[in-house]
């Protein structure tokens, strides 16, 4: 037993069992090895693509550009959202606060419009109050050491129970016209702004996770707290960093969500915090942190959205739907695991 | 004019009530107390119900208590045993599922505690135990819908429907309502298909997406709730198709403004406020030992093109 | 072994369950410490009370189990809608339902080498779905009133359900206490590397832990039925996140190892107290969330406090 405290071991086993495999020599060697590789790094956009071929085949109107572009704009809030959760989770972190903080965003935003304050303002307040859920969650975790599972399900139910004191379960309505543009505008007509901004913040955020000081120590902590506490990281600040970050995307979305349907519900991204971590989990990031990116969350965000759209266009039956994808997602985590234990 | 004759009378009812009620507020002894149980507290309806169940409260100097098990059959029975712990005049309840509260309310029937349901009824094993039922039943929210969709298209067309959680009973009877109204009026309404949206107008919206994609021969959309309505109403816009008719449920004031600006074709109003308040009434009643009707239905008014005018003050 | 005194164990559970009680107790009192109401609490909280065992087990294993409510809700469903075959193979079936659901998620995690709150997460998606097909999305209504005895009745001012809870959790606390297999649990929980080495079978272990808790929740899903007397496909929506909360203020943790079923069972009752308590006083829902939501940060964030500190201790006495 080290005297160390085992800060990396115990988060490693936070979520459950850790990943234990006999020592096999890996198979990473000729021709076979290349495919393997390729099937494990991709398993989500290998599936992607066999979906959308299933769909071309199975259905004469999936193939549409209306119909993409459909699929691209229903999944843009969880895009954003996941997008957060993955940059939490490869410090080994996650939030499950986020369904709550989409609708307390929103509430905040129109709390503040009906109170007079103009567009912008609102809309900083209103990302400034999922900043805030996120930084205390942060504070809570880093300081406490706790489980942040538990913790923020706790603020999840606090950021709810705020959201219903603030409007009385009545629902709410932006007074300021041109805050719907966010959530259905298009530019030129044609890709909603809400899919740009997703596409954006992924391209913007995997240069940040690849490319600077800053995403290289995410994966460090994740992969190794205690040696980037060696190497002189300043853990607690990227950690805390991280969790603000994951705050303010799922508060982006709770406005993009608000302004898209034009009124306020407390329970508005019920569901999410789950859908969240399947679609980055789908896409290759790991719960034991130390894996993942950008770029793969989105495949899984769209991956879920080509999923629930082929499953109504093929007309299938409602309990069908529910069992299909919770078998896709366990089809999809079996085979990534197999592969990567090759 | 399109005037419901029976709401018609249940607002003059309504204005003679709270006239004679205003009247003789005063002499209240506090002990009047109400406990009641939600279904789900975090829908407008049920804010409507809550306001109303308040303002009449005021007047009789009712002590109110709200409980919340969010669709929870089981925390629902819970709460009703926790009800009867507090031994209030009258046990008010809105059922999550007819079946599972019948226990709970033979425990209360056993107390000496008379019980209120209202607007989801129980089942008729669970009426012995029960004094009444006030509200307006969702098969009967249904049938009004689909009378006004018969009425708006003549008996013919293509239509879709945006339900809320898989397995609700109101789900499953707003969508039989709507059928039989077809099937009585000999309708040729073809329902294409039935997409859950749990109640969400943002799930509405992108389920309606798909299912315009799916079947571009819609020409009519019937979501159960007047938010999932109004956001398969935007996925319809979005999308730049005209010429479907949309009907809801409940009689939102959004609704009502979309009817009025010729988006929205009709929705069936609960008079969720008159629910509140006539629920107050009966449990006084109660409280001071009288007998009561064994139903006091609400009717559904259609809110239509033609009446939303008139009805729109109505809309909340 | 320490014995050092740390927050998080029995003795926590038993304080907190303890005030509780007080404080309802003096708050409440009229409403509160009546024979009803009391025997009211016990029976909402037996009622849950094997499924909250089946996951401190799972816990104490190193692992997580989401799926339970789901399970539990497919149980109770099983158990009425199968009643015209007979309530005795209704209740049966619903329990190997229960195993089954356990033994495939056992499966995930030890063949599939899946992580359990994923696997977990993903079972929960598929038997919600296979809810839905049975139920046919209708309510389904019990035919049998004797059945409503085993959740529904007392024998003289104890519940039913109580007094299988209980026996359930003495069988259980010895298998974890006194049997070789349950330390073995223990032993794969605490250190999963380190009690391979030392030759325990662990993915055996693994699988028995989360084939009891699918078979508890199960058990926990007849006793709903028969105490609701119809089953519908709302239910369970909340108790997985219960479930850990009770096991978690009874002392198990959320990296195995540790943790004990009375802990659990003290978890569950303190938290079914806190709710009755709130609703006799009558406070409003939104209230309610606040107040639950604040006691788990707090009862996580100490806990985790603590452990931190006993380590520190445990590092600079080491030194």
């Amino acid at each position: 037993m080290s005297i160390v405290p085992e800060t990396n071991g115990g988060n490693g086993q936070k979520a459950g069992l850790a990943s234990f495999k006999p020592p096999f020599a890996s198979l990473g060697k000729g021709r076979s090895g290349t495919v393997l590789r390729l099937l494990r790094n991709h398993t989500a956009l290998i599936l992607l693509v066999v979906l959308i071929i299933a769909g071309g085949l199975l259905s004469d109107v999936f193939l549409t550009s209306r119909n993409l572009l459909n699929i691209m704009w229903a999944v843009s809030i969880l895009g954003i959202i996941a997008l957060g959760q993955t940059v939490l989770l490869i410090t080994c972190n996650f939030d499950m606060s986020v369904a709550f903080v989409v609708g307390l965003a929103g509430i905040v935003t129109v709390l503040a419009q009906i109170a007079g304050f103009d567009l912008v303002t609102s809309m900083a307040l209103g990302l400034g109050a999922g900043l805030a859920v996120g930084t205390i969650n942060g504070l809570l975790v880093v300081y406490t050491g706790a489980n942040p599972f538990l913790i923020t399900l706790g603020t999840a139910l606090l950021a709810y129970s705020i959201s219903l004191m603030l409007t009385r379960s009545q629902t709410l309505y932006a007074t300021i016209p041109e805050f719907n543009e966010l959530g259905r505008g298009r530019l030129f007509g044609v890709v909603h702004y809400s899919v740009i901004l997703v596409i954006v913040l992924a391209i913007v955020l995997e240069f940040v996770l690849r490319r600077t000081a800053f995403g290289r120590s995410l994966y460090v902590i994740g992969l190794n707290e205690t040696a980037g506490r060696m190497s002189g990281l300043a853990i607690r600040r990227v950690k805390l960093i991280a969790f603000a970050l994951c705050g303010g995307t799922a508060a982006l979305a709770g406005l993009i969500m608000t302004s898209r349907t034009g009124s306020t519900v407390a329970s508005a991204g019920a569901g999410m915090e789950f859908d969240s971590i399947i679609a980055a989990v789908l896409g290759g990031t790991s719960l034991f942190g130390g894996h993942g990116g950008a770029l793969r969350t989105l495949v899984g965000v769209l991956v879920l959205g080509v999923l629930n759209n082929l499953l109504i266009l093929l007309s299938v039956p409602i309990e069908g739907q529910q069992i299909a994808k919770g078998l896709v997602f366990l089809a999809v985590v079996w085979a990534d695991s197999v592969l990567r234990h090759r | 004019m399109n005037w419901n004759p029976r709401l018609g009378l249940l607002g003059a009812a309504a204005a003679v009530g709270m006239a004679s009620g205003m009247g003789g507020a005063s002499a209240q002894d506090g002990s009047f107390s109400i406990c009641v149980v939600h279904n789900n507290a975090d829908h407008p309806s049920i804010t409507a119900i809550v306001n109303g169940m308040n303002d009449e409260g005021k007047i009789y100097g009712a002590d109110i208590t709200y409980f919340d098990p969010a669709f929870d059959p089981q925390k629902q029975a819970s709460m009703v045993e926790d009800c009867i712990a507090r031994a209030p005049s009258v046990i008010v309840v809105n059922a999550v599922d007819p079946a599972a509260v019948v226990q709970v309310l033979k425990k209360a029937s056993d107390a000496g505690i008379p019980t209120v349901m209202q607007n989801a009824d129980t089942n008729d094993e669970g009426h012995q135990y029960t004094s009444t039922f006030v509200g307006s039943q969702s098969y009967d929210q249904g049938y009004a819908v689909g009378e006004m969709i018969v009425k708006a298209t003549d008996g013919k067309g293509n239509l879709v429907m945006v339900t809320g959680k898989p397995g609700q009973f109101d789900v499953v009877q707003r969508a039989e309502g709507a059928k039989q109204a077809f099937a009585d009026a000999g309708a040729s309404i073809e329902v294409l298909a039935e997409e859950p949206a749990d109640w969400s107008k943002d799930k509405a919206l992108t389920v309606m997406q798909d299912l315009l994609t799916r079947y571009p021969q819609i020409d009519i959309v019937f979501g159960q709730d007047d938010p999932m309505a109004l956001g398969a109403l935007q996925a319809i816009k979005a999308n730049g198709i005209e010429g479907i008719k949309v009907f809801g449920v409940n009689g939102n004031k959004d609704a009502c403004d979309a009817i009025k600006a010729g988006d929205m074709y009709g929705t069936a109003m609960q008079l969720s406020y008159m629910v509140g308040v006539y629920t107050v009434r009966v449990a006084y009643d109660l409280y001071q030992g009288r007998q009561v009707p064994k139903q006091m239905l609400a009717p559904t008014a259609p809110v239509t093109p033609e009446n939303v005018d008139v009805l729109y003050d109505q809309c909340w | 072994m320490n014995r050092t005194f740390h927050f998080g164990g029995d003795q926590t559970a038993a304080v907190i369950a303890v005030v509780i009680f007080a404080t309802f107790a003096t708050t409440a009192g009229e409403y509160f410490l009546t024979l009803r109401n009391l025997e009211n609490v016990a029976r909402q909280v037996s009622l849950d009370a094997p499924l909250v065992f089946g996951q401190a087990i799972v816990l104490i294993a190193g692992g997580i189990d989401i799926s339970v409510g789901a399970t539990m809700a497919m149980a109770a469903a099983l158990a009425i809608g199968l009643q015209e075959n007979g309530t005795l193979t209704a209740v049966i079936a619903a329990l190997t339902f229960g195993a089954l659901v356990g033994a495939f998620n056992g499966l995930l995690v030890t063949r599939g080498g899946i992580v359990p709150f994923v696997a977990t997460l993903g079972t929960m998606s598929v038997v919600r779905g296979l809810l839905l097909t049975y139920t046919g999305q209708q309510p389904l209504s019990g035919t049998d009133d004797a059945f409503v005895f085993w959740g529904g009745d007392s024998i003289g001012i104890f519940p039913v359900p109580l007094i299988l809870s209980l026996v359930i959790l003495i069988g259980l606390s010895l298998f974890l206490g006194r049997t070789r297999a349950g330390r073995n649990i223990y032993a794969i929980g605490g250190n999963r590397e380190a009690a391979y080495l030392a030759g325990i079978a662990v993915k055996r272990f693994e699988m028995l832990a989360f084939v009891l808790s699918g078979t508890l929740a199960a058990v926990s899903g007849v006793l709903l039925a028969s105490r609701l007397n119809s089953a519908t496909v709302q239910l369970g929506n909340d108790t997985a996140l219960l479930s850990i909360s009770a096991a978690l203020i009874g002392g198990a943790s959320l990296l195995g190892g540790r943790g004990t079923i009375v802990g659990a069972f003290l978890g569950v009752l303190a938290l079914g107290m806190l709710t009755n308590g709130m609703n006799l006083l009558g406070v409003h829902t939104y209230f309610q969330i606040a107040t639950k939501a604040t006691i788990l940060i707090a009862v996580v964030a100490i806990d985790a406090l603590s452990r931190t500190m006993a380590r520190r201790r445990l590092a600079m006495a080491a030194a």
